[in-house]
């Protein structure tokens, strides 16, 4: 489904910031990708979105109206109501029938959002205007998600809700890799981690294996920290 | 130094740094020299009384509206920033130094422009117009009370109102300042100092009001940020940049489309998408007035050109507000949500662009044929040539110019 195959990359020629970096996501895994500040998280996002200069290595990516991004810091037209937002996905999509409008009644009851149907995004909170980012994606139903920092800004409900929300489409069989710092949260639903430090991949695994790696038998975020300072 | 004046140095450090940037001084002295000199010499003149002509001509009594001028204008400065929320704000004492300096710095503004605004009115009211100089010179105080007072009025008036409402009341306040001054000009020197003793009691409870709204701390930080740019921001607009910060989002839309009614009862993809460019053309104030700015130009540019250039300008204006459309209507594929939406936009209909391109631009086209053929021959054959043009020009464009 997804795929890295020794992929380098940089914004400029001169200055890689990710260096041979292999990894997959397979229909029905949920990744985890973690790692400190400027570890080169945001780079591996720019990198599936096409959005890198320079590239080295093979990447793999399912078409791209199977593909669903969650941005970090949400985007959206300042002159279209969350209604219209939701009609230009239908547009660009070819979204139609009776049972898109259902899942949308439902997905705008869940995250508290039926009643700003008709107000612009751009007066809404940050919390809100990430549930939109959240509401388009799981609208369009792709076979992989790629979500970076999922959790800024949610309320408690509706964090659990879009969890939820996730770990139905993952059983369903979508793939989903998500960046985040939440550790814990992570810890929970997360198969597999892919954890990251100045560009490399220096642990992969579920829980176990970055234990064993670690030589800890504590918290995802306990071998973090040791991981992080070996690596030093 | 204290935070105040430090911040009020800085700001004038900024604006220096700007200038010596954006303007080439060089060129600039060959202007400001001559100028300065010639400006002196009348103005030296005019105080002797012995102005111009053309200046005679005018009644030297219209120099009070100077004063109407100075009273509606500048803004109260508290010299505030969204960091004192770390320190400052939350401390009384460094909290009222602060706002200290910002009425002091506020009054030498005011003392200025009404100084300013005095150094024209009363050469004019007390040399051209005889009125004694102690009658003239008692408007300085109730002007610079007044224009205080029209300040701090219009704060408390952008923190409390919003849109519409904000612009009715702040008309209605700035007529009710207007109407004393008027009234003192009327009156003679007892209404200026009527004025000057009415107006100072609500100066002083509008500047411990103000002093009090601590709940107003962001609209003052966001007015404060855009005075620290106001006299740079217009080189800086020059040069391209945007400096107007964006007030509060608004929440719905205005007149069109409020509850995001569709224009069509049964939906597809196309109508969709076309819905979709309809929408967002008609809500933006930019492209809208685009294409009236270039519909009106060019329909008096028409109806001007001499005879065969007419039939020249037809097709060239046509296709150039056509043109502009659809640049218009395509640059929402470089917004970052479409890029987020849609990856490929090559995937997408091209028919829906067609047909709005053809929808917004028929009247333009219709009106430009309808001028030329009204101007060549007349009104019926206008009518003709209009309809003519932009079924041509929409059958041409809907059919083949983007295939």
């Amino acid at each position: 489904m997804l795929k890295l195959e020794k992929v380098s990359g940089g914004y400029t020629k001169s200055e890689t910031i990710i260096h041979d970096v292999t990894f997959s996501v397979e229909p029905g895994e949920w990744v985890g990708l973690l790692g400190p500040n400027g570890a080169g998280k945001s780079t591996i996002m720019n990198v599936l979105l096409g959005q890198l200069a320079y590239i080295e290595g093979e990447v793999v990516l399912p078409a791209p109206e199977k593909l669903a991004f969650i941005p970090e810091h949400p985007l959206f037209f300042d002159d279209l109501t969350l209604h219209e937002h939701i009609e230009f996905l239908k547009a660009v999509t070819g979204l139609e029938g009776t049972a898109v409008d259902v899942e949308t009644d439902r997905l705008l009851s869940l995250f508290r959002l039926s009643e700003k149907r008709h107000h612009y995004p751009a007066s809404f909170s940050k919390g809100m205007q990430q549930k939109l980012m959240i509401l388009l994606a799981l609208l369009m139903r792709p076979d992989l998600y790629i979500i970076d920092e999922p959790f800024i800004g949610l309320d408690p409900k509706a964090m659990k809700d879009l969890l939820r929300e996730l770990e139905t489409r993952r059983q369903e069989g979508a793939g989903i890799l998500m960046s985040t710092h939440v550790l814990d949260t992570a810890e929970k639903i997360c198969g597999r981690f892919l954890l990251l430090n100045e560009g490399r991949l220096i642990a992969e695994g579920p829980l176990v294996d970055i234990q064993k790696k670690s030589g800890l038998d504590g918290s995802l975020l306990d071998c973090f920290e040791q991981l992080m300072e070996h690596g030093r | 130094m204290k935070t105040g004046k430090r911040r009020i140095v800085q700001e004038w450090a900024y604006h220096l740094s700007v200038w010596r940037l954006v303007i080439d001084w060089t060129v600039a002295l060959y202007l400001v020299v001559p100028a300065a000199v010639i400006g002196g010499w009348h103005y030296w003149q005019f105080v002797e009384g012995q102005m111009s002509h053309w200046f005679s001509v005018l009644p030297p009594e219209r120099a009070v509206f100077l004063w109407i001028a100075v009273i509606h204008s500048g803004t109260f400065r508290w010299l505030v920033m969204d960091a004192d929320l770390l320190f400052h704000r939350r401390f009384d004492e460094p909290w009222e130094a602060l706002q200290k300096t910002g009425i002091r710095y506020s009054l030498f503004l005011s003392v200025t422009a009404v100084l300013s605004a005095a150094a024209v009115i009363v050469p004019a009211l007390t040399v051209y117009a005889g009125e004694p100089l102690y009658a003239v010179l008692l408007f300085l105080p109730a002007v610079l009370v007044l224009r205080m007072t029209g300040q701090l009025v219009q704060q408390k008036i952008d923190i409390r109102f919003e849109r519409w409402r904000r612009t009715a009341v702040a008309i209605f306040c700035r007529a009710g300042l207007t109407v004393p001054i008027l009234a003192a000009v009327f009156f003679g020197s007892y209404g200026a100092a009527l004025l000057f003793l009415t107006f100072l009691p609500v100066l002083w409870w509008l500047l411990k009001s103000r002093r009090k709204e601590a709940w107003a701390f962001p609209q003052d930080c966001q007015r404060e940020a855009e005075q620290r740019m106001k006299y740079s921001s217009f080189l800086l607009q020059l040069s391209g940049f945007h400096t107007k910060q964006k007030k509060e989002p608004r929440r719905k839309p205005l007149l069109l489309f409020t509850q995001s009614g569709s224009l069509f009862r049964d939906m597809n993809q196309e109508l969709r998408l076309f819905e979709w460019l309809l929408k967002r053309w008609l809500r933006s104030r930019a492209h809208v007035f685009l294409y009236l700015q270039l519909t009106v130009v060019f329909s008096i540019a028409l109806a001007a050109a001499p005879g065969w250039v007419k039939w020249v300008l037809l097709p060239v204006c046509s296709l150039i507000v056509v043109h502009t459309t659809y640049q218009v209507l395509g640059e929402a594929k470089n917004h970052p949500f479409f890029q987020l939406i849609c990856r490929d936009a090559s995937s997408l209909p091209v028919r829906p662009f067609r047909r709005a391109v053809g929808l917004i631009t028929t009247p333009a086209v219709f009106l430009f044929g309808f001028i030329t053929g009204a101007v060549v021959f007349q009104p019926l054959a206008g009518l003709l040539l209009g309809a003519a043009a932009a079924l041509l020009l929409y059958l041409f464009y809907t059919s083949s110019l983007l295939a």
